[in-house]
């Protein structure tokens, strides 16, 4: 049962540190153009992605503190 | 140094991303708190506020190629320009020459400049291009943006057209009478006409 919930915790951390990974990546290559799309895509894709990895993560540490 | 913090903080979501075991422990779990919320959070804030101060920056307005004639403007070998004068002898930061002028001296000035520009960028890729000449203020330039810098200095307190009547500084510090169309100094960036003016090469005399 142990194992189970971590497995389900270690598997929402992936899925958080990969969406962290996806938004901070094109958040990344957005700050090394100075162009008003790479804004938008920092603020319309990079930042929304890493607010959900962020939240997934908090989620998943109160998801797992419940059980 | 933003973007190096950035990469910083992919490389330490990386390794919870390849190890999520580590969360496992207790010291692992404090660990993860900072490579996957404070850091990521703390980086899409910073990136933020990197990318409204590059944003200032004149290659980034005349990056949008219909913005590249009133870029041109500001080489215009003619002092009686308004826009070449105050960018050929740096009154304005000459790297930030568009967002200084072109901004609102206000509490929200530089959000609605922003919310401007993402007007502008709809309109650039999705809306109806004007022609560089057509392009025009959304309402006409406001005294405030002029007196930001000029209120208080000699050259205008002092101006003798200015104090001509002792109405006329009166009028134009209420944003009666306005600096720019007025008939004053109403030289702009006149970018139907560049063909016809003498342009100005930097390092040659």
């Amino acid at each position: 049962m142990i194992d189970t919930v971590q497995d389900g915790t270690e598997r929402r951390l992936r899925w958080s540190a990969a969406c962290l990974l996806i938004g901070l990546g094109i958040q990344f290559v957005s700050l090394l153009i100075n162009h008003p799309l790479a804004f938008l895509a920092f603020i319309l894709i990079g930042s929304p992605l890493v607010l959900a990895g962020a939240g997934l993560y908090l989620w998943s540490i109160v998801i797992h503190s419940e059980r | 140094m933003v973007p190096v913090f950035v990469a910083i903080t992919i490389a330490l979501v990386f390794v919870f991303f390849l190890f999520p075991g580590v969360t496992r422990q207790r010291g692992g779990k404090i660990l993860a708190f900072f490579p996957l919320f404070i850091l990521p959070v703390a980086a899409a804030g910073l990136g933020g506020w990197y990318h409204l101060e590059q944003s200032k920056r004149l290659e980034f307005c005349l990056s949008c190629h219909v913005m590249r004639d009133h870029g041109r403007s500001l080489y215009i070998d003619n002092p009686a320009f308004l826009p070449a004068a105050h960018f050929q002898n740096h009154r304005v930061p000459a790297e930030e020459a568009c967002y200084t002028c072109h901004t609102d001296y206000t509490m929200y000035g530089d959000i609605n400049a922003k919310v401007r520009g993402l007007r502008h960028v709809y309109v650039y890729y999705l809306g109806n291009l004007p022609r560089p000449a057509d392009i025009k203020l959304y309402r006409s330039y406001n005294n405030r943006e002029c007196l930001h810098c000029h209120e208080g200095a000699r050259s205008f307190e002092e101006g003798q057209i200015h104090n001509a009547d002792p109405a006329i500084m009166a009028a134009i510090k209420a944003n009666e009478t306005s600096c720019i169309s007025s008939g004053c100094h109403d030289q702009v960036h006149t970018v139907g006409k560049l063909n016809e003016l003498k342009f100005w090469t930097p390092g040659k005399k």
